[in-house]
């Protein structure tokens, strides 16, 4: 069993009365990307700034390669870190940047030199090494940071937030740009962001937080599909939520949707017993509206009527309001020659039973 | 109506330059009087002025302005920058107070802190035989408080973000100091060196209390004379002070680049 990269037991942190981190425990392997993602106060960069060491926590340890680091200063962590607003020294040009911590540790010129110029290659900004930062677009100065970051090699890279000041085609694209490059340099990454989307695409395991303590930890997948709570699976993508109560015992359960929208059959996995209050979540995407003539079997059905129709470029979102008042999502691919929908029409919204997940209410 | 604001806009920039400069050129016009009258259309020019202005009636009181100008603005310009790293990076709720007892000589007449300093040498015998010294710590006594806000201004003007960078990247404290902060603040130091320079340069109320024989800067000087004889002379004298401050703004500038902070934060 090879020892995780970066350990966190019990982490806490607490600012006067305020709680901003508790019950914070990870471990992430080497060369692992993990994505701690959450709204804006969730305490994910205070768990970062404390990976870096800008300040201690209340209690709790944090090692770094097997070493307790929870009171060194961040000079002696040997980690990388890239900040939101980039953060170059503006006084330097981008060779000094990207040097700088060699410098510090005392490295020879050439060797400086040498590094400064690889680490600009990876990032292909070789030619910008006598510019300075203020000639750099953010794109190129994102660049420059992270091949700041890099250049002495730390055992663990810190990402705060350094896609969210850039245009969303530049971002999509750095984000496979950054996820080729830690791969390749096998890094172990900590990446901190509040886009579900950055979250899911770039990491081997994110890790959801909400006020303060971690919500899940798990693979994207796992994250998308089997969401533990309500807010993991309210924060990460799209999810229509449904209140009802468990009828019938096994595997003839079903859920007694309130204000009378009907009944769906509860799926097997579900520790839920009879009378029990739950609330369920579906994804816009996994609901089927039944065509002309289609099988609406029972259990699976909901009616109702299409309320809006939204194109949203590759996807139509079909809003359906059911019986009771409760409007339901519904994303269908936006392909040639499929159906038409309505405003006002009646719907059959057909729902596959394994795709429910059901919370304790 | 664009037009005749840009217009108004125009004639009134013109006019405040004019109320700034046009009393300089009068200097200079009277500075080159070929008679001992101050006349501002003089017949002819001459340069005869400026051979009285290098003996060293004038040349003594010159060169002790020079140096206790120097003097006062590093030690000026030190205060001022331990000030400011106090105020700016200790967090600490009496912060404002602090600010407030550093900017505190500004609150008082100038001529009020020259008479109570003049007490206050004379009760613990400093007031002879000193010289420069007294004057020295009453004029940096009065900069204080004008390299202390040009300073802590240049700190709160850089992202403190760097700071965090810089450690991460290995750097100790006072390898960040080095390497960071004070390049960063290379700005604001030059400012307050040449603006102590300056205002302790031209300061009277301060040295005309504090000024003794042998120990007179070129504004007491001029007063002195004054009393007696008003000639071209004064003129030149002053014709020669602006020249130096002129350069050595043009020089101080030309390394530390500080103009820029004088009007925006960047």
């Amino acid at each position: 069993m090879q020892e995780p990269d970066v350990e966190l037991s019990d982490v806490k942190k607490m600012y006067d009365d305020f709680t901003a981190v508790e019950d914070c425990t990870l471990q992430i392997d080497r060369g692992e990307f993990v994505t701690l993602l959450g709204p804006s106060g969730c305490g994910k960069t205070t768990t970062l700034n404390m990976i870096a060491g800008f300040f201690p926590p209340t209690r709790g340890h944090i090692r770094i390669r097997g070493e307790d680091v929870t009171r060194l200063p961040p000079n002696k962590r040997h980690v990388g870190m890239v900040f939101q607003n980039y953060a170059l020294f503006p006084h330097l040009t981008v060779e000094q940047n990207v040097g700088f911590g060699l410098k510090m540790r005392g490295a020879d010129n050439a060797a400086i030199a040498k590094r400064a110029r690889e680490s600009l290659e990876l990032v292909h900004m070789g030619e910008f090494a006598q510019r300075y930062p203020r000639q750099l677009s953010g794109g190129q100065q994102q660049r420059i940071a992270l091949a700041r970051a890099i250049a002495p090699q730390p055992s663990v890279l810190l990402l705060d937030e350094p896609l969210s000041n850039l245009d969303l085609k530049l971002r999509e694209s750095m984000r496979r740009e950054l996820k080729t490059l830690q791969r390749e340099l096998g890094v172990t990454a900590v990446f901190v962001t509040h886009d579900q989307d950055e979250a899911l695409t770039m990491s081997d395991r994110v890790v959801v937080m909400n006020q303060g303590r971690i919500e899940q930890i798990g693979s994207p997948t796992e994250i998308y599909a089997q969401p533990r709570s309500h807010f993991v699976a309210a924060f990460v993508g799209q999810m229509n939520f449904f209140t009802g109560t468990v009828a019938g015992t096994g595997a003839d359960r079903v859920i007694e949707i309130d204000d009378g929208a009907g009944r769906l059959a509860c799926p097997d996995a579900a520790s839920v017993g009879a009378g029990e209050k739950v609330e369920f979540g579906i994804r816009p995407e996994v609901i089927a509206i039944a065509g002309e003539g289609e099988p609406t079997p029972e259990g699976r059905t909901l009616e109702g009527t299409i309320e809006d129709v939204v194109l949203a470029g590759p996807i139509i979102q079909v809003y359906v309001g059911l019986t009771g008042g409760r409007s339901v999502r519904v994303d269908v691919l936006n392909v040639q020659g499929g159906p038409d929908y309505t405003a006002g029409e009646k719907a059959a919204l057909v729902f596959m039973t394994d795709d429910l997940i059901v919370f304790g209410a | 109506m664009d037009r005749a604001l840009n217009i108004l806009f125009r004639v009134s920039v013109v006019a405040i330059f004019a109320f700034m400069l046009l009393p300089m050129l009068v200097v200079v016009i009277a500075s080159l009087a070929p008679t001992n009258q101050i006349e501002l259309v003089p017949d002819s020019l001459s340069l005869q002025w400026f051979g009285e202005v290098f003996t060293d009636r004038w040349l003594r009181p010159l060169q002790f302005s020079l140096e206790l100008a120097a003097l006062t603005s590093i030690c000026a310009t030190i205060l001022g920058l331990m000030g400011a790293f106090a105020v700016a990076y200790f967090r600490c709720p009496a912060n404002s107070v602090v600010m407030s007892f550093l900017l505190s000589p500004l609150s008082a007449p100038q001529i009020v802190v020259g008479i109570a300093l003049l007490q206050a040498f004379a009760m613990v015998s400093m007031h002879t035989g000193l010289g420069i010294v007294t004057l020295l710590l009453g004029h940096t006594l009065v900069m204080v408080p004008f390299t202390t806000r040009m300073i802590t201004n240049n700190i709160y003007s850089f992202d403190r973000t760097l700071q965090r960078a810089a450690s991460v990247l290995g750097a100790t404290r006072a390898q960040t100091l080095r390497y960071v902060i004070l390049p960063l603040l290379k700005p604001g130091l030059f400012a307050a060196i040449t603006f102590s320079f300056i205002l302790s340069f031209n300061n009277i109320p301060i040295s005309l209390f504090l000024s003794q024989p042998g120990a007179t800067t070129i504004s007491i000087a001029v007063i002195n004379y004054l009393e007696y004889r008003i000639d071209p002379a004064l003129a030149a004298v002053n014709v020669v002070c602006l020249v130096i401050i002129i350069v050595l703004v043009a020089v101080l500038e030309k390394i530390g680049k500080f103009s820029h902070t004088l009007y925006k934060r960047d």
